[in-house]
């Protein structure tokens, strides 16, 4: 199947120059999942932008773009009572992604803990600043043993972190403070940091255990 | 969040119905350090059993309350935990830190 080339949509025979490998549309990109996972296996997922025609026409003809991969993107201001709106959002994403009762309420948390974090820590209490969660559905590439999985990445333009207190402290100790980050570690197979332009990124990854499976949508 | 308080004698019984979160753990906070550090009550019970989430800030109220006991020779005593909450002391190794009862009567014989 030729993937570079073609900007034009095969079934709707509509040319669109913001395609760069794909040749369906979005809408004939998700009938088509043999296309969209030989898409994935060769690592071309996040570069290929897909044309959305049905939603074009239904807005004068404007293009949007679509990350096959993108779950969910919630942008909110550094307001405490908003954290039960994004734990419930959380919760029903990964129910749905196939995780169990147990594992969809250790995600939630790591979450959670990750956003009190930015608003205790980054923006100091301040309120109305931005927050942006950004959630990427992990494709298992094709004869690996790699379970699938969610991606979650949390961004603020806050003050970056000591770098002293994302180690954590030891549990041994009994008293009050830095048991968020522990939460993190112990719910999620990937914690990374990074801060550049002024933008911290905490990116964070579940993989789904090998008798649990993501269901297709 | 929702607190309220019961008395029986010389203990205080607060009930806590909801999620404790940043947003509501300095609420708590408050109402359980006064019991125990102004009102000096020589037994708060806490029950937890419509609780339907606490945080690392939630724990950490909780940790300073029964830290705020022992300092002033009174007992903290929690009942009713959900299995959301028994998973997070859990994963906080602080199950066997607290006094913990399955039910009022329990905790108020102990």
């Amino acid at each position: 199947m030729v993937l570079r080339g073609s900007r034009r949509c095969e079934n709707h025979d509509r040319e669109n120059s913001s395609i760069e490998f794909v040749p369906l549309c979005y809408h004939c990109l998700r009938k088509n999942s043999r296309f969209f996972f030989a898409l994935r296996a060769q690592g071309l997922e996040r570069r290929a932008l897909i044309c959305t025609p049905h939603f074009a026409q239904q807005a004068g003809r404007q293009v949007y773009t679509l990350n096959p991969d993108l779950l969910l993107k919630l942008e909110f201001p550094s307001n405490p009572e908003l954290l039960c709106v994004v734990r419930g959002a959380m919760e029903r994403l990964t129910e749905r992604m196939g995780f169990s009762e147990r594992e969809s309420r250790s995600v939630t948390r790591a979450v959670d803990e990750a956003v009190t974090n930015i608003i205790r820590h980054a923006y100091r209490g301040q309120p109305n600043q931005p927050i942006v969660l950004t959630c990427y559905r992990l494709p298992k590439a094709v004869g690996s043993e790699l379970a699938q999985g969610l991606e979650i990445v949390l961004e603020d333009q806050g003050e970056p972190p000591d770098p002293g207190r994302l180690r954590g402290r030891s549990l041994d100790e009994i008293k009050p403070g830095g048991l968020g980050l522990h939460y993190i570690r112990e719910s999620m197979d990937v914690v990374e940091f990074s801060s550049s332009g002024g933008t911290n990124q905490l990116r964070l990854v579940r993989c789904l255990r090998p008798e649990n499976t993501i269901q297709d949508s | 969040m929702q607190i309220s308080v019961r008395r029986i004698d010389k203990t205080a019984i607060l009930e806590l119905t909801g999620s404790i979160d940043l947003s509501s753990s300095p609420a708590v906070r408050k109402i359980l350090l006064n019991e125990l550090r102004e009102s000096r009550t020589p037994r708060v019970i806490l029950n937890l059993e419509k609780v339907k989430y606490i945080d690392s800030s939630g724990v950490a109220s909780l940790v300073e309350g029964l830290r705020a006991s022992r300092d002033i020779g009174s007992r903290l005593l929690l009942f009713g935990l959900t299995p959301v909450v028994r998973e997070v002391l859990q994963i906080s190794r602080l199950l066997k830190i607290f006094e913990i009862y399955e039910n009022e009567q329990q905790a108020l014989s102990a």
